[in-house]
């Protein structure tokens, strides 16, 4: 059986932990305040999910143990507040710098109206190849759904991208 | 000329956002290496063609945006990699600042369309 492994990083108080509420058939905490999930795709392939807190301020978490076999990531942020989206900034800064894998830059709207146009963000903004941005409900289960389809699109597209060049 | 690191990741997760919102990007702009602007530039184009062509469909065309601007020459830049001294490049530099401020305007205004 393969599995994969994904990280959905969020800062104090955003709703990372909600997506594998949303998602996964088991959650569980580890003693490090990492929520852990399951998610069987088939009989063939499971995901593993770690929500993550990590503020900018409070570098304590080892990454390099955590993070250097994920095949993704989701960093998670509060569109409307300013400490949430510089922690966002920070983390992206950190994973572009160590890690190569794909990453969603979901940005948590809330209950609140998007404040753009539906179609400029469907399925999501590009960054660069392997870094994307879209908007999400956090209180959603079927928004919350949609970005970890997401994810696995653009895992896949630049899986692909790497065996063409 | 040496292969330049592309663009960092959070410095174009901040312009988004700033096109989105509506907010200046002059302040961040100045303390940018030339390199990083002609970038920016760049970036702020393909994402403002990208929101005309999600928003107008069909009957957008690259024109709708590039007839507010007119064509940079970075020739000298591109070969050297420095400002230094030229004031045709320093021009050019100042020249793409405030392009930058009207393309974001406009993709600004296509984000909010509909």
């Amino acid at each position: 059986m393969k599995v994969g492994e994904i990280l959905v990083v969020g800062s104090s108080g955003t709703s990372h932990p909600n997506i594998l509420h949303a998602v996964c058939d088991q959650v569980m905490k580890s003693d490090q305040e990492i929520l852990f999930g399951k998610l069987g795709i088939d009989p063939e392939l499971t995901l593993f999910l770690y929500a993550i807190t990590s503020n900018r301020n409070k570098a304590t978490i080892a990454w390099d143990l955590i993070a250097r076999k994920m095949i993704g990531s989701i960093i998670v942020f509060d569109w409307n507040n300013t400490e949430s989206f510089e922690n966002a900034k920070h983390n992206l800064s950190l994973f572009n710098r160590k890690f190569d894998a794909p990453c969603i830059l979901a940005a948590d709207v809330k209950n609140n109206p998007l404040p753009v146009n539906p179609k400029i963000v469907n399925p999501f903004i590009s960054l660069s190849p392997k870094e994307k941005f879209k908007f999400f409900n956090g209180r959603n289960p079927k928004s919350i759904k949609s970005l970890l389809i997401s994810l696995t699109d653009v895992i896949s597209a630049y899986a692909y991208q790497d065996e063409i060049v | 000329m040496t292969k330049q690191n592309p663009l960092k990741p959070e410095i174009k997760l901040e312009i988004l956002k700033r096109i989105i919102k509506a907010e200046p990007v002059g302040p961040m702009i100045d303390a940018l290496n030339p390199h990083e602007i002609i970038q920016v530039h760049r970036f702020v184009l393909e994402r403002a063609m990208d929101f005309g062509k999600a928003i107008k469909g069909p009957s957008f065309t690259s024109s709708d945006i590039t007839r507010y601007i007119k064509p940079i020459n970075y020739e000298n830049f591109e070969t050297t990699g420095s400002v230094a001294g030229d004031k045709n490049l320093l021009a050019a530099l100042e020249t793409t600042r405030k392009q930058i401020d009207i393309i974001v305007k406009i993709a600004h205004q296509y984000a909010k369309m509909g």
